[in-house]
Order: structure tokens, then sequence, then C-alpha cells
């Protein structure tokens, strides 16, 4: 059988050929048949390549561009507010179990649910009177210390600060999901 | 490349989130991504919707993509990567030519003076020769003579090893040698014109 390497290698080489290259080439091509249509056919698939043009999509591709790209957009958000909304749903459904198992326990247990319930309610109120003493004796040091224009200044910048964050939530809440 | 070159601001801007520029980018860019994209699945309407997903891709990753990185190169990557999986999951690799589209619907972006009818038929038997590969193979000849990528492009947009790529390029060119004959025969035989007539 005839070897057809490295003829095969060389017809289809994307590379040029030296001149004893394409000697020997050419000398295998006139006795080998295979190689021979090799050669014919891919010289007239690669032809046929080299000159077909660049397809152009139908007019007003930019334009259906644009289209999809608003589309798209509309509908990302909106996976996205239906995400934040599957998740918190999630986080109340796994709090409601909880809570549930443990309004469960009190049931079974109510006299023990009631002392605990006490327990927690007295803790929180000594935590608040303890904020509280604790709240009056910084502001009386504060109000001998501070001058009142620089008391002012500081209650209309924190008004300010809080309408300030307020707009801005309510323009990323609102103005941004109408986009 | 039957190349476009784009003012490198216009991709900065498009980075920096400026919508007008991306539209600039996909009106540059809509020709070499589209017509890869036809290429690779043959069909026009399919081709669209590849040629706008690819956009789509690109303009989500904007932030990732490396300016270092010609921007076409990238943006045929994603269009190729695209291509490849879609006729995976449709299994396309082995239509036949009598489910082949018509060209009828097809622009023909550069007019001769030969008949549109000639050009069609010419354009269905490079679609055929282009069907016959592997997605992968399709998408390197398509890469090399649409686009003149070198190797170590083609690697990069392929995500394949210079090696790789010859070999798979080597392994499209034997197999297109070979369908070449049995496209023109398919082709006589459907009553079709014999275009023996070099092309310009």
């Amino acid at each position: 059988m005839m070897p057809h390497q490295p003829f095969e290698e060389w017809l289809l080489a994307a590379h040029d050929l030296s001149p004893t290259e394409a000697a020997k080439l050419e000398s295998h091509l006139r006795e080998c048949s295979a190689c021979r249509a090799l050669a014919t056919g891919w010289a007239e698939a690669e032809r046929r390549l080299e000159a077909a043009p660049l397809l152009a999509p139908e007019a007003g591709f930019a334009e259906r561009w644009q289209a999809t790209l608003a589309v798209r957009e509309v509908a990302q958000r909106r996976w996205q507010a239906w995400l934040v909304l599957g998740l918190s749903l999630a986080g109340a459904l796994a709090l409601a179990v909880l809570l549930g198992w443990q309004a469960l326990s009190s049931l079974l247990s109510p006299a023990h649910a009631a002392v605990g319930l006490l327990q927690v309610m007295v803790w929180v109120a000594a935590a608040v009177a303890a904020a509280q003493e604790v709240g009056l004796v910084l502001v009386r040091s504060l109000a001998a210390l501070v001058p009142p224009g620089l008391w002012i200044a500081l209650v209309v910048g924190a008004a300010a600060l809080i309408s300030l964050w307020l707009i801005t939530m309510s323009r990323y809440a609102i103005q941004g999901v109408r986009q | 490349m039957r190349s476009v070159s784009v003012p490198q601001e216009w991709v900065a801007q498009a980075r920096a989130g400026d919508r007008q520029a991306f539209t600039l980018l996909v009106e540059a860019y809509q020709v070499p991504v589209y017509n890869l994209c036809r290429r690779m699945l043959g069909n026009p309407s399919e081709a669209e919707d590849a040629a706008q997903e690819t956009f789509w891709r690109a303009f989500q990753a904007l932030e990732r993509y490396d300016p270092q990185r010609p921007f076409a190169t990238w943006l045929l990557s994603i269009a190729a990567h695209y291509c490849i999986d879609y006729l995976r999951r449709q299994r396309l690799v082995a239509l036949s030519l009598e489910a082949m589209p018509d060209y009828h619907d097809a622009p023909d972006p550069a007019p001769g003076p030969e008949s549109s009818a000639e050009a069609h038929e010419r354009e269905r038997r490079v679609a055929h020769m282009l069907q016959t590969l592997d997605p992968l193979d399709r998408a390197a000849i398509v890469m090399r003579y649409w686009y003149d990528l070198s190797y170590e492009e083609m690697g990069e947009a392929l995500s394949l090893s210079v090696s790789a790529v010859k070999s798979r390029l080597h392994r499209a060119r034997r197999q297109l040698a070979g369908v070449w004959p049995e496209s023109q025969a398919g082709g006589l035989a459907r009553g079709g014109t014999h275009d023996a007539a070099p092309a310009v």
C-alpha cells in the first residue's frame, strides 16, 4: 500500500511548502489517486470557503438589540425581585417553624413557658431602665459642654441626613424599577 | 479578518456603563458576530437569536472583559461558545441536506455580476460543507477562513491549545476535502447549477 504521509499533511498544511517538498508532493500526486482526489477536493473546498462573503443580519439589528436589552433587563429585575421575595419568604417560613416549635413546646408545658416569659420581661425592663439612666447622664454631661448653637446645628444635620437617606431609598426603590 | 476596528474609547465607555457606547459596538460588530453564528448554525433566524444572545452575554460580562485582549476576538469567543453549546443541545450536526434552510431570505451583502440564484447555490453548498463538521471543528474553520485569526487567538477564543487548534483544522480540512465531491454530486443530482466557474 502506498504511504500517504507526509503528503496528506503537506496537502492540508496552512503553510507554504519548500521547493523540495513541493517537488516530492507533485511526484507523489502523479502516482497516488487517493491523494490526488484529496488535493482536488480540498482545493475546491478551500476556494469556496475563501470566496464566501460575510453574511449580514437583516437591517435594524441594533434597534432589535436595544429592544431585546430593555425586555431582558425588566425580566432580570423581575427575577431578582422574585429571588429576594423567595429568600425573604424562606426566612420567614424558617422563623415561623422555629416559633411554632417553641409555641408547641410551651403548650405542652404552660407553667414553664409562663415563668420563662416573665423572666424575659423582667430582663428587658431592667435593661431599658439601665439604658435610660446611662442616656440621661450622658445628655446632662454633654449639655453642659456643648454650646446651644452647636446643638441646633447637630439636630439640623441629622435631619438633613435622614431626609437624604429617605430620598435616596425612594429613588432606588421606585424610580429605579420604573427605568 | 474581514475585520472591524472601533475606537478604544467605545469599549472603555461601554465598560463604564455607557449604553450608547455599547450600542455603537453592537452596530460595529453585528456583521462579524452574525456571520459566525450563521456559519455555525446555518439558519438565519437561529443566527439572529444567537447574535442577540452573544451581545447580551457580552453586555453582562463587560466587567470581566480584559482590555488587553482584542474586543472582536472576545466577542467571537462568546458567539462561538454559545453556538457550540446550542448545536450540542440541538444535535444539528447530522442535519441532512434536505433539511437545509432556503437562502431566499438571506441578504446578499456583496452582490456580484452573477445571478442571485447562483450566489444562493454557492451559499447552500458552503453551508452544507460546514454542517458536516463537528461544532468545534466548524468554529475553527470559520475563525480561520472568515476572520483570519491566528492559532493563538483561535486557541484563546475556543479554549484550546495551539496544537489542538492545528489538529482540529487538519481534521476539518480532510473532512471538507471529502465532502466537496459529494456536495457537487448532490447539487447536480437535484438539478442544481454546476458552479464550476471560479469565484472571484
